[in-house]
């Protein structure tokens, strides 16, 4: 099973921490980084992506790169405004970022260029999240509305000139802030569960674009987390508790006095900020205002785990497989490596859409063998021979005949020394005898 | 020999292999004395040699004698090849024999062996390669021993240095080979010897890049070989970037290639496409400020000829560089590169959008001849660029996503015009390719498409009838008979009655069976990514189509895929292919989400039942799978990922959560009931084409399978609600026991959340029921219900008007709260007719309301 790291970053300046989640111990701490909630990503596992938090007055935004190698900053980006909301699909070809203007911006990464803006909501975009095949993007608003852009028709010029609108689906029914959106799993029938300001969570069905099932929390939800079965989900609030909301879940048993919540996961003292699951060790993590990530089992509801982060509130958690490039052994091969393999970390993302280079720039992609080619196969003496072999009984082709033509010759030429020798062999003979006869002859005469 | 007395212990000891080694030696492998007299016999050794891997002897020497004689006894085996192939008074058979011999030691010996001595077997063997006088047999043999040799080297990391000395000798001979007029196999072999040498040490080619890719590129335009080997010159002269592994290089030889391919397009498709598309395709691939280079390789980029000869190997030409360009997009490279995306697909546009015809604009200077000479070659060029274009979804992946759309809309455009089943099945895989890279989103672009062309396809009745592209657009009315009140119906009948006689012979052609084939299995991947999402218009045409189709094809008697190796007969072969491409779309149309619980179910559960029993065949494994994911829909279940403390009791209300609620549209409204009626009214009439049909379908088309279907059958009037008789509203009695844990759930006045399909037909029922209720008793019409021991009918005559309905809608909300009326109960069955109330009334009151709230319980024994 491979190994997950935790990462997990603050609304104040207490860069990202990474743990590792089996063993507890905290590997780099990348500086310098203050994100909004969801303002953290891992761009295809092969760096690390934040917003940052700015002052009102500032007029452009700032999204900055780390490379899992190095502390430092290395890429700084400098958007057109102020981004809250950063997410990249799960190859990580693509950056969105959501803007306080209510603007998506939709950067592509490897080249950085600005693919695409569009007006998603009247007013700040607070929350951007892809559906499990990366083909819709779903995002939330501080006006309360919940849209689903297919990503298809953002880049279809012709059809927009048609369609009325872009979203397939706009849920307006939060009253309040949106504050965290999750999907399930299940491409085009999947759930959306959206939280807000409202105290409530409401479960979406992103086939029919209906609201499924409406919850009433306690107190504002301020994240939410999906059970890798979709049995229920968990949803952390600003009293502190992590409130389980049934799904498919038999909920009527529950002596809850809220409809659909079948329990929850208290100690903390202070809000819960944001969540997560680990699907692998199937705990559930949790962040909190008081800068504590806590580690649960949501089994038995307890504790296991606890990692200090920052003295400020904890903004984001991610768990993700740990990447190569964090692995000990291979640090050393990595800056050869990543330097071949292109994986240095891109140009920064730009401010506006350049529909110049458009034409001229192509995709910038990491080619890997999609398909075995058979020529590829590495024994082929044996095909080859084989394929000869057949040639040769067949005694039909130039070549084979070739061959014969030259066993032949080389055998005629054996045979001709064969026969000089033979020959040689009979002149001998004969000279021998002629010899005997004539010496015979000879004595005979002396005689 | 001193082995020759121990005894073997079996067909594993280990003394047999040096025993057997010496066999062969005497026996076998020719030398001076031992003639080499059928070459079958090589075949044998070789045989023996890999199946009792008789060269790997290990290589610990811990004085096992054993061991000592395995070695010595393989030092003997390659002394004897070495001996063969240097003797330079042997024939050349035996020296082809040893060449060949030594190129399967290479690969079968063992790793310290092979790093002692792989140079010397290598000089050996180069000779043969450079001597001029050489038996070709030798030089085929040589080129692929070396490549092997070459290619186990790549695999030990501490010779790098050696391996690129040793292939850089080869590079000069193999060059001299290419250049040579030799015949095809020398090339053929010189080509994968250079292939190989590419993949494993890329560096050495690095200084004769120009050279090679002259020496390929030259011969890739003589274009007077077989296919087999220019597709492997497309190949190598798609590796060759590799050799000097830098972005620029990659970039520059696409860039060459797209050129080429684009000028000699210029010239073939003079008079039969625009004139502008050159200058287009120039735009896109030269930057700004330069002109493109008048000729490549030494061939001009445009040039005017009416030699049709020329002409056909330019055609050939054409085709193998797009080979090319498919083979570097799919194959990988070291650095990332920029791929000229939209110059590729302004490329597969081009060409597929040539079709022959004439367009309006030219005047009619092409000649008819010319015209018919590209007709015949452009079937060849649309399927290359099919090719290419599967290459550029295949290697961009989701970087393609901004050119998704101009893709759809090819793809679209394409589909309809193309009739060959080469081609059609092409376009199949090319949407099956899409459909999986980029899921849900576009599945709802060609999700309209795929339903048609595979109607198209598919349709029985259609069988071997051409079509032409106005015809289409009938058939894609749902193409079966029984749907009579289909206008179109009739005139497909009259189809069906013209061309019945067809039907039996075009059944069996192998292409028509292709092309069902790729059609299924569009289908089955549209169906498995977006099943669920905006389907309400075609979802039911393809589930009736793949039920049938798979009835059809199975209907004949399972192919037994056993007889194929005796009976090589490739319209089996199809047969059974088409049997599994069916019966996995099928599966597909039963898992993928709907709104109604699969109408088919039944049918297809026999079907594979059937198919099950068919053991060791492919489509029996497939039914046993088939049966396994049916489990699922049948029993449903939610299991928790971790425990909950809640206990789960079926005679409580079961808050299941699920999707296939058509009513919770009405939840949306603060006013739930009175708004939720125009809401269920137009929910209806959204879904209620497919709803009814289907329901007709399974009633009709299944004849009433394992008593699970009901026998429903809501009529028009219930709709349209003007006042005519009402026939049957009820559902059936002859449930199975399963379906009671859902029971109680219907009654459940929670309205969001509901579970099974099962439960929302049968709460379809009850609303509408009780709707009608309400109104026709207060239209003073009592319902009567006329019931035998196992179904209930409810009878509910008509109501009075449209006007007297508006004006009781807003009554109605008022009476909502308590409304239960019992209808009638007739042999211990009850039936009944309750309202539906909305989650927001009951939350604080669920047992009261689940009191009042009775479902329809038939012949139900648990609830007795």
């Amino acid at each position: 099973m491979e190994e997950e790291i935790v990462i997990a970053s603050s609304s104040i300046d207490g860069g990202i921490g990474c743990w590792d989640l089996q063993t507890g111990t905290e590997n780099l701490r990348y500086k310098s980084c203050a994100s909004p909630p969801h303002g953290l990503t891992s761009v295809g596992r092969r760096f690390l992506a934040s917003s940052q938090l700015q002052d009102a007055k500032a007029a452009s935004g700032a999204i900055l790169y780390w490379s899992w190698s190095r502390p430092q900053v290395e890429v700084k980006c400098f958007p057109e405004e102020p981004i809250k909301p950063l997410v990249a699909n799960s190859e990580g070809t693509y950056l969105v970022g959501g803007g306080l203007s209510g603007n998506i911006y939709f950067w592509e990464v490897a080249t950085g260029r600005l693919l695409k803006k569009w007006r998603a909501h009247y007013r700040a975009v607070t929350c951007l999240v892809f559906t499990d095949d990366d083909s819709l993007l779903v995002s939330g608003s501080e006006d309360g509305s919940v849209r689903v852009w297919p990503l298809l028709m953002i880049f279809d010029d012709h059809q927009m000139e048609q369609a009325s609108q872009l979203y397939e689906h706009s849920f307006q029914e939060h009253t309040l802030r949106v504050t965290d959106i999750v999907t399930g799993y299940g491409g085009g029938n999947a759930i959306i569960i959206s939280a807000s300001e409202d105290r409530t969570c409401k479960v979406w069905s992103l086939s029919k674009g209906i609201l499924l099932r409406n919850i009433v929390f306690p107190s504002i939800i301020d994240s939410i987390t999906l059970d890798p079965g979709e049995h229920v989900f968990y949803a952390g609030g600003r009293d502190g508790k992590i409130h389980i909301g049934a799904l498919s879940a038999d909920s009527s048993s529950i002596k809850s006095h809220w409809l659909h919540i079948i329990g929850s996961l208290s100690s903390h003292s202070k809000t819960v900020t944001c969540l997560a699951y680990s699907t692998n060790g199937n705990v559930l993590l949790s962040g909190s205002e008081d800068g504590m990530i806590r580690v649960w089992d949501p089994k038995t509801h307890n504790m296991v785990r606890v990692f200090r982060h920052a003295k400020g509130p904890v903004s984001n958690i991610h768990v993700l497989k740990r990447p190569a490039y964090l692995n000990p052994r291979m640090l050393s091969n990595v800056q050869v490596s990543s330097r071949r393999h292109g994986l240095s970390l891109p140009p920064p993302l730009s401010k506006y859409i350049n529909t110049m280079d458009e034409k001229v720039v192509g995709a910038v992609v990491n080619l890997q063998a999609t398909c075995n080619n058979p020529l590829d196969a590495s024994c082929t003496s044996s095909q080859v021979i084989s394929s000869q072999i057949k040639e040769l009984q067949q005694q039909g082709s130039a070549a084979a005949a070739e061959m014969e033509v030259e066993k032949l010759k080389l055998d005629s030429t054996q045979a001709m020394q064969m026969l000089q020798r033979w020959k040689k062999m009979y002149d001998n003979l004969h000279e021998f005898c002629v010899d005997e006869l004539l010496e015979g002859d000879h004595v005979k005469s002396a005689n | 020999m001193a082995t020759s007395g121990t005894v073997i212990k079996d067909m594993y000891d280990v003394g047999l292999k040096p025993r057997m080694i010496r066999t062969l030696l005497k026996e076998d492998v020719p030398d001076d004395k031992i003639p080499f007299d059928s070459p079958s016999k090589l075949s044998r050794i070789i045989s023996c040699i890999q199946s009792h891997k008789l060269l790997s002897e290990p290589s610990i020497t811990d004085n096992n004698k054993q061991i000592e004689r395995w070695k010595s006894s393989v030092d003997d085996w390659i002394t004897r090849l070495l001996s063969l192939i240097s003797n330079t008074t042997s024939t050349p058979d035996k020296c082809w024999a040893g060449v060949c011999l030594l190129g399967v030691t290479c690969q079968e010996c063992n790793a310290d062996r092979f790093l002692r001595s792989y140079a010397a077997w290598f000089d050996k063997m180069l000779t043969h390669i450079q001597s001029r006088g050489d038996s070709q047999f030798v030089k085929v043999a040589a080129c692929a021993s070396i490549s092997d040799l070459i290619t186990r080297l790549a695999g030990f990391p501490n010779v790098k240095k050696e391996g690129i000395s040793l292939a850089g000798k080869v590079i000069q001979p193999v060059l001299k080979l290419l250049n040579e007029d030799s015949s095809e196999a020398v090339l053929e072999g010189a080509i994968h010897l250079l292939c190989s040498i590419i993949a494993s040490f890329p560096n050495t080619l690095q200084r004769h890049h120009e050279s090679v890719e002259a020496a390929i590129t030259s011969r890739i335009f003589s274009g007077k070989f077989s296919v087999n080997l220019m597709k492997k010159l497309a190949h190598c002269l798609a590796l060759l970037p590799k050799s000097k592994g830098d972005e620029d290089s990659w970039i520059s030889a696409m860039k060459k290639v797209l050129l080429l391919v684009n000028g000699y397009l210029t010239e073939i498709f003079t008079g039969l496409e625009e004139e502008t598309k050159w200058d287009e395709a120039v735009r896109l691939l030269v930057p700004p400020g330069e002109v493109p280079p008048p000729s490549l390789w030494g061939q001009k980029l445009l040039e005017d000829t009416s030699d049709k000869e020329r002409k056909r190997s330019k055609l050939c030409s054409i085709s193998m560089f797009m080979l090319s360009c498919c083979e570097m997009l799919t194959n990988s490279y070291p650095v990332q590169v920029s791929v000229p995306v939209r110059s590729l697909l302004a490329l597969i546009e081009r060409v597929l959008m040539v079709d022959g015809s004439l367009p309006p604009t030219t005047s009619s200077l092409v000649i008819l001849a010319e015209q018919e000479f590209i007709c015949s070659e452009l079937p060849v060029l649309h399927s290359y660029a099919l090719e290419l274009l599967t290459s550029v979804i295949k290697g961009i992946r989701s970087q393609l996503l901004p050119h998704a759309a101009y893709i759809v809309r090819l793809v679209k455009e394409y589909f309809k015009r193309c009739e060959l089943p080469e081609l059609r099945i092409k376009v199949y895989s090319i949407t099956k390719l899409l459909l999986m890279s980029m899921g849900i989103g576009i599945a709802i672009y060609l999700a309209q498409e795929v339903v048609n062309s595979s109607i198209h396809d598919l349709n029985p009745i259609l069988d071997g009838a051409s079509l032409h592209a106005n015809a289409k657009s009938e058939i894609l009315v749902q193409p079966f008979h029984r749907k009579r009140k289909h206008g179109v119906a009739g005139s497909l009948e009259q189809l069906h009655e013209r061309i019945g006689l067809e039907v039996e012979t075009s059944k069996n052609c192998p292409t028509t069976i292709s092309v069902k084939i790729a059609a299924l299995g569009a289908l089955e991947t549209l169906l498995t990514v977006g099943g669920g999402l905006r389907s309400e218009s075609w979802r039911s045409k393809a589930d009736n189509l793949l039920i049938t189709i798979a009835t059809e094809s199975c209907k004949e008697g399972w192919v037994s895929d056993e007889r194929k190796t005796f009976l090589p007969n490739e319209s089996t072969q199809a047969c059974s292919d088409l049997q599994l491409a069916a019966l996995r779309a099928l599966l597909a149309s039963l898992l993928s989400p709907s709104r109604v619980r699969p109408p088919h179910l039944a049918p297809a559960l026999e079907l594979f039942r059937e198919g099950r029993q068919e053991i060791g065949t492919k489509v029996s494994e497939f039914c046993a799978y088939a049966l396994l994911a049916l489990d699922v829909l049948i029993h449903p279940r939610a299991l928790p990922l971790a425990d909950f403390p809640s206990a789960t009791s079926f005679n409580e209300v079961n808050h299941r959560f699920q999707e296939n609620n058509i009513y919770s549209a009405a939840q949306k409204h603060s006013n739930p009931f009175s708004s939720g009626m125009q809401d269920t009214g137009r929910g209806l009439s959204d879904s209620d084409d497919d709803l009814y049909k289907s329901w007709l379908d399974s009633s009709k088309e299944t004849g009433a399978p394992a008593g699970k279907n009901m026998t429903e059958k809501p009529s028009e009037t219930l709709r349209v609600q003007q006042g005519e008789n009402i026939p049957l509203v009820g559902s059936s009695g002859a449930k199975s026991p399963w379906r009671n844990e859902h029971e109680p759930a219907a009654a459940s006045a929670d309205m969001e959340i509901r579970s099974g399909d099962e439960i929302m037909v049968d709460s379809l029922q009850l609303q509408e029921s009780m709707e009608q209720h309400q109104e026709s008793s207060k239209g003073a019409t009592i319902p009567t219900v006329a019931g035998d021991p196992n179904v209930t009918y409810v009878d509910l005559t008509s109501f009075a008007s449209k006007d007297s309905r508006d004006t009781e809608m807003a009554s109605v909300e008022g009476v909502v709260a308590g409304e239960s009326d019992r209808l009638a109960t007739k042999d211990g069955n009850t039936a009944t007719s309750s309202a539906q109330k909305d989650a927001t009334f009951d939350i604080e009151d669920d047992n009261q309301s689940t009191d009042s709230l009775p479902d329809i319980v038939d012949v139900d024994p648990d609830s007795d």
